[in-house]
């Protein structure tokens, strides 16, 4: 576990957070418990959107696109490029559903197209180097499997430094680069990547610019608009 | 706040109706209805309800939907341009307008990008809070270099109303004691990040021309009229329930609701200003109701126009009349032109490898500012470019989302980009435009979007000055990256980029002369003494630090003159 301080391991139930939300805040007038709070209590949300705060985790619904094949495919796949090690893993953190989420709602045609076909090229491959279909593979044969595509793949800008996304640039992207980003964003966006793999804390209370920060210390998970 | 608010009526002759609910005209209804005045504020977005309503507030990363990924097949077809936004995404979306439901032109060839707010505090809701004061130059550039009419006012006209609004708006910052970067009325400074300290005292001995300071913002460091100091949670534009950062919702429409003089009215979106050639005054606006599609008129001795720069063009370029067949208050034919926007096109980026150890806690949602060092107290011998520019400074430890383009797969992969990667220090400049006639806007007639307006078409593009301006700041931040000891610099690029700094201003100028400007030293109309325009229409020209404080001194100051002129019964 690589977890500096904190939230490491916890999970956090809803609504506690949400009276820690309402305390954490450093002084004056805390006014933050009375709306959104009182909002969620009610259970009354008529006409406004249930605030995302009192939603249950992204992938926590149902989906059922793929098949049972296809599922197996992705999720070795995906815990192939995060596998569990000393912490959680793709298939931990409910990266595989995730993926099939983002098939059903969030693909377009050729980006299901594109996914599609990446999932029968990486099958052919593990069946031309190891004779069975990529989900029957050993760990260390997926692993090869995968950075022989990537390989193949690589001569794209996606793999730039701080390169772009896929999400605002789907020209020629290659299988890999969508792979690789919606599995990563998957991950660390999760409840359990953010909290056991990288660190979380959405209510810090203060701003301490000069931490100290250890060899293996995890990144904070992020948050935009800095 | 809706619910405690009472009926707007058409029957009755409010004191003043204030046009939009955003920054400025949030700043109108408090200053007006403390000085005791009747206000109705037209607002054609939606209600919000503060502190609660915000929906991505606080949202856990895992509640987001895709992960935060950009749905782009949704974004294309109702978002093509807000989505482009740093500051836009599924957890802010709700504060955006949809660009389908209002698109504009461009004129062929020019790339404008219009960012714009849909609910009750428009922009103010998602903005970025940095709050500069002009300095005294900036007055009077036009006056000496003749890019543009001359100010009708200085510095120190409104030096005061900067300190009044500073007051109530909450601006944590550190005073320099610098004359071109005036100090104003600051909370204590948000704190910097070690290697923030670490370039501040190198620069102090390699570049001691520069100043760097931390940011100027609107965001509290000290509680101020029930609202909160900053809990670092980062994610301001979703909106914050806890007041911390300024926004209508949090400071000024609470405030002028408390008087009592004040009703709003959302989903009301102003047609027309209507003006009768009789007693040559506005005595209303004509609003069409976006819930039941009535055409209604509400009447008011004095009408503040607070739309933001290119609607509040748009409205009175469509309130024609025989008095004014080109657009109410446009005698001088300049209502739509010199609309200026910063330079915001060259980001330059230098990789450190100081403080590989240092971390941080909490999200501090604030930068550092570099003022404008250049062409100070005369031109520079080695300027090609008139004017100058600030530089907001960010510094980021990457994390997995700039370090997941490497190459890898499996364990070694994930702890690579588990881990931080370098500091990275952002120097993008905010440069003054000049103001051009042939930067405008003009109305489509023959087209209309969903509230009933004709379309916009804007025509925006950067001149010589402005790409002579670029090239210096890549050069200028080359030398401040080595100073600051950057261990690899990533200079701009140089490619063509959209305007898009979201400090659109000019449509609306003022000035000392009715046949070249619009309004008067007291952003009052030379022609419709009871209209005042005090949004960025105003502007004469741009400046180089973000604009809002300034535009929000301009309001209160007006406000303070159309009360007293009110007071007396001379409007
Ligand atoms: C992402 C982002 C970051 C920014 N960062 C900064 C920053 O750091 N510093 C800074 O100084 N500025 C910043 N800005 C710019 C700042 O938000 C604007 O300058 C400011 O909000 C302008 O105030 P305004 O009152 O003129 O317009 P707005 O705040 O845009 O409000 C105008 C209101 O008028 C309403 N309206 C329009 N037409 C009509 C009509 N016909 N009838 C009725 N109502 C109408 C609109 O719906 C809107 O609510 C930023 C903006 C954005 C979007």
């Amino acid at each position: 576990m690589a977890i500096g301080q904190g939230t490491a391991g916890m999970s956090f139930p809803r609504r506690d957070f949400l009276l820690a939300a309402a305390v954490t805040a450093t002084g004056g007038a805390i006014m933050y418990s009375k709306g959104l709070a009182a909002m969620l209590a009610d259970g009354d949300h008529s006409g406004h959107d249930m605030p995302m705060m009192g939603r249950p985790a992204y992938v926590d619904q149902a989906v059922e696109v793929f098949s049972t094949e296809k599922r197996a495919l992705v999720s070795a796949m995906a815990e192939t490029l995060l596998p569990q090690t000393g912490t959680p893993g793709a298939i931990d953190a409910q990266v595989p559903k995730f993926l099939e989420l983002l098939y059903d709602q969030w693909m377009a045609a050729p980006e299901k197209q594109l996914f599609d076909r990446g999932l029968a090229e990486t099958d052919r491959q593990a069946q031309a180097a190891h004779g069975k279909v990529f989900a029957d593979c050993e760990a260390a044969e997926q692993k090869v499997v995968l950075e022989k595509m990537e390989e193949e793949q690589g001569d794209h800008p996606w793999f730039n430094f701080g390169g772009t996304s896929v999400a605002d640039d789907q020209d020629d992207i290659p299988f890999m680069a969508l792979f690789k980003e919606i599995t990563v964003v998957g991950f660390f966006m999760s409840e359990v990547g953010a909290q056991q793999v990288l660190r979380y804390d959405m209510m810090p209370g203060n701003f301490d610019g000069d931490t100290s920060l250890g060899y293996d210390d995890s990144s904070w998970a992020s948050v935009p608009f800095m | 706040m809706t619910e405690m608010m009472s009926q707007a009526s058409t029957s009755k002759t409010y004191d003043a109706i204030v046009i939009g609910s955003g920054m400025t005209g949030g700043v109108a209804a408090r200053e007006l209805t403390e000085k005791g005045m009747q206000v109705l504020m037209l607002e054609r977005g939606t209600a919000l309800n503060h502190p609660g309503e915000y929906v991505g507030e606080h949202a856990p990363n895992w509640s987001i939907p895709f992960g935060g990924l950009a749905d782009y097949q949704n974004y294309k077809k109702d978002y093509p341009v807000q989505s482009k936004s740093y500051a836009f995404d599924e957890a802010t979306k709700p504060h955006w307008i949809k660009d389908s439901d209002e698109p504009y032109l461009q004129e062929e060839g020019t790339n404008f990008e219009w960012m714009r707010g849909g609910r009750v505090g428009g922009r103010s809701l998602m903005w970025g809070r940095q709050t500069y004061r002009w300095g005294p130059h900036d007055f009077t550039a036009n006056a000496e270099d003749g890019h543009g009419v001359d100010w009708p006012i200085r510095y120190e006209d409104l030096a005061p109303w900067y300190s009044h609004v500073e007051k109530y708006i909450g601006v944590s910052g550190q005073k320099e004691g610098l004359e071109s970067f005036p100090d104003g009325e600051f909370q204590k400074p948000m704190e910097m990040y070690a290697l923030e300290k670490r370039i501040k005292r190198r620069l102090a001995r390699h570049a001691s021309d520069i100043t760097y300071t931390i940011g100027r913002s609107a965001v509290l460091t000290e509680p101020l009229e029930g609202r909160s100091p900053c809990h670092y949670c980062g994610a301001c534009p979703r909106g914050c329930s806890t007041g911390s950062y300024f926004s209508t919702q949090s400071s000024t429409l609470p405030a002028a609701m408390k008087t009592g003089n004040l009703t709003l009215r959302p989903e009301s979106a102003v047609q027309k200003i209507i003006y009768d050639s009789a007693t040559g005054k506005a005595t209303g606006v004509q609003v069409k109701d976006m819930k039941s599609g009535a055409s209604l008129v509400y009447k008011a001795r004095i009408i503040f126009l607070n739309a933001s720069t290119i609607h509040s063009a748009q409205i009175l370029l469509n309130s024609k009349s025989a008095a004014f067949p080109n657009g109410l208050a446009n005698s001088s034919g300049v209502v739509g032109r010199y609309l200026m926007d910063h330079n915001e096109h060259s980001t330059n980026l230098g990789i450190f490898f100081d403080d590989i150890d240092r971390y941080f806690s909490g999200k501090r949602p604030n930068g550092c500012y570099i003022p404008r060092f250049r062409n100070i107290g005369g031109q520079d011998e080695d300027a090609d470019f008139l004017r100058g520019y600030g530089i907001q400074c960010n510094v980021v430890r990457l994390d997995h989302r700039f370090t997941m383009h490497q190459k890898g797969i499996g364990a070694d992969y994930k702890d690579a980009i588990r881990k931080p990667g370098p500091w990275v220090f952002a120097m993008s400049a905010f440069g003054e435009c000049l103001p051009y006639q042939e930067n405008k806007i003009t109305l489509d007639e023959s087209r209309r979007d969903a509230f009933d307006m004709p379309l916009v078409k804007i025509r925006m593009e950067f001149g010589e000055n402005e790409h002579q301006m670029r090239k210096d700041v890549t050069q200028q931040a080359d030398r401040i990256l080595k100073a600051a000891g950057a261990v690899a610099i990533i200079p701009d690029d140089g490619s063509e980029k959209p305007i898009s700094a979201i400090h659109e201003m000019g449509t609306v100028r003022m000035g000392k002369d009715a046949k070249t400007s619009a309004l008067n030293g007291w952003n009052q109309s030379h022609d419709v003494p009871n209209l005042f325009v005090t949004d960025g229409a105003a502007m004469t020209s741009s400046g180089n630090v973000n604009p809002s404080l300034t535009y929000m001194a301009f309001t209160a100051r007006a406000a303070d003159y159309a009360a007293k002129l009110w007071k007396k019964g001379e409007l």
